[in-house]
């Protein structure tokens, strides 16, 4: 006595049991977690959620699914040759798939929507902007190498001409005393680079955006969380950006620094789509190796009773793939 | 899919099934676009009755459960119920708790609260709860929308310059 169903099919409804339940940890813990914090961001301009992207892979799940089906049937019917193009355009799809979720993926790279790396208050944007702007000037990158020739020039390694190339670095640096007045090779890279950084520095210092909030206010804001007072933080903010658009119109090197403006739960946001949507595009790649299996026969697919149970186990799997992008597609695209 | 008895017994139109999903899909995108003309709670009931609906004609017919017999209780039941434990163990810690959650996010909100309407007008407490009152977000994100908005009119994001 026992269950009226083959083996491998109840081990994968088992394993599709897991399957569940693990998802489901995933997709309660978004839900919990976005109940729970006030002013999600929702802006697909913030976010970088393309809804036709999401849409267009739903479409392509879907039809996927169908052409497995069909090609299920073809099998049963011993159409062999039939149900082995069939899994070639469900391939297809996958790839397709895969490839508007990269183009999505890239969109959050380009932009930096990742987790641990989206300012969440003004002064964490500010940290940011002064983080790049220091990246850009380029400053602190130079000391170290300056730093790095005189200890090198110091030890006295590598012979006479070594220490000349080493100097001649030096002198580039920190500028030749013998370079007539006023050139850019009497100043030195350095004292170039310091004046791009003095430009910002002294204002990014003041600008009360860049300020922790003090334990006073703290404390006042735990109390009464009213802030009776106001804050003049957002319009801190503002000036810095306009401050940004003066630093690079006059130096070149800051051209390409860009503002980070504060995204409110950006971080858990970040973190939870791609742990939603990458585990999901991980079971669309196991989901194409499953079907691999089956088109590796060739043209001898079908010979062996086996090639059904696979693509039908295979099958099963896909189409709980297709069932989890059913729920992600609403409450990360949509809601 | 179903083994060989379960499929000959049982024909599905599956094209059929197909369309109907088809239709669904764009149902959903047409809530999406008609976001702004509904309720939160409007939104959240059609586009996750219309993910359910899709999920059981899969379940059924992709899948076969309907053709199945009763060990797909026997399996598929204390999974769901497992399922449901770990959103049902984190809500009341996570999603809805009694006390005011002090965290830096708070303080932006207050910020912009207090820029946005007055310090005298409305508390931020008060603001969270009219939102809770009405059980949903909307105005804490339309508010924060809002001042995206403006905020991009004056200076393009990121995004925007790309």
């Amino acid at each position: 006595m026992g269950v009226a169903v083959p083996h491998g099919k109840l081990g994968m409804w088992l394993f599709l049991g897991t399957e569940i339940m693990f998802f489901s940890a995933f997709i309660g813990s978004y839900i919990v977690l976005r109940l729970g914090s006030p002013g999600w961001p929702t802006d697909p301009e913030v976010t970088h959620i393309r809804i036709w992207a999401g849409g267009l892979n739903t479409f392509v799940l879907i039809l996927s699914s169908y052409i497995v089906v069909l090609a299920h049937e073809a099998m049963a019917n011993r159409q062999f040759l039939k149900a082995r193009n069939f899994l070639w355009i469900t391939m297809g799809f996958a790839c397709l798939f895969l490839s508007i979720k990269s183009y999505e993926y890239y969109g959050k790279f380009d932009h930096d929507i990742l987790p641990g790396r989206i300012p969440e208050t003004h002064q964490q944007a500010c940290q940011k902007l002064i983080g790049r702007l220091e990246a850009a000037s380029g400053f602190l990158a130079l000391e170290d190498e300056k730093n790095t020739l005189e200890r090198a020039l110091a030890d006295g390694k590598g012979g006479e001409s070594a220490e000349k190339a080493l100097k001649a670095k030096l002198l580039k640096i920190n500028g030749d005393p013998d370079a007539p007045e006023g050139t850019p090779e009497r100043a030195g890279e350095l004292t170039r680079r310091k004046a791009i950084r003095e430009s910002y520095q002294g204002f990014m210092d003041q600008v009360s955006v860049n300020r922790a909030i003090s334990a006073e206010g703290q404390e006042k804001a735990e109390k009464l969380f009213h802030m009776v007072e106001g804050s003049p933080k957002t319009k801190d903010h503002e000036k810095v950006v306009g401050k940004l658009e003066e630093w690079q119109g006059k130096h070149p090197e800051l051209k390409n620094v860009q503002i980070a403006h504060p995204i409110l739960y950006g971080n858990l946001f970040a973190s939870t789509y791609f742990l939603m949507t990458g585990f999901h595009a991980l079971h669309v790649i196991v989901g194409m190796i499953l079907f691999s299996l089956v088109l590796a026969k060739g043209s001898r697919i079908g010979q062996n009773p086996d090639d059904a149970v696979v693509l039908e186990n295979a099958g099963l799997y896909w189409h709980f793939v297709d069932l989890v992008w059913i729920f992600l597609f609403p409450l990360v695209y949509i809601l | 899919m179903s083994d060989e008895h379960a499929h000959d017994a049982h024909h599905v139109n599956y094209t059929g099934i197909f369309v109907l999903l088809c239709i669904c899909t764009a149902l959903s995108i047409v809530f999406d676009v008609g976001k702004p003309y509904l309720s939160r709670a409007a939104l959240l009931i059609l586009v996750l009755g219309v993910a359910t609906t899709k999920a059981t004609f899969v379940l059924l017919y992709f899948m076969h459960i309907k053709f199945e017999t009763g060990w797909k209780y026997v399996l598929l039941a204390p999974t769901m119920v497992l399922a449901c434990c770990v959103p049902f163990a984190l809500a009341p810690d996570i999603a809805y708790h009694y006390y005011e959650v002090i965290v830096p996010q708070s303080y932006v909100m207050a910020e912009e609260h207090v820029e946005g309407h007055g310090a005298a007008a409305h508390s931020p407490v008060e603001h969270k709860a009219e939102s809770d009152t009405h059980g949903d977000h909307q105005h804490d994100d339309k508010h924060a929308v809002k001042k995206a908005d403006d905020h991009k009119a004056a200076h393009p994001t990121t995004t925007e310059k790309k």
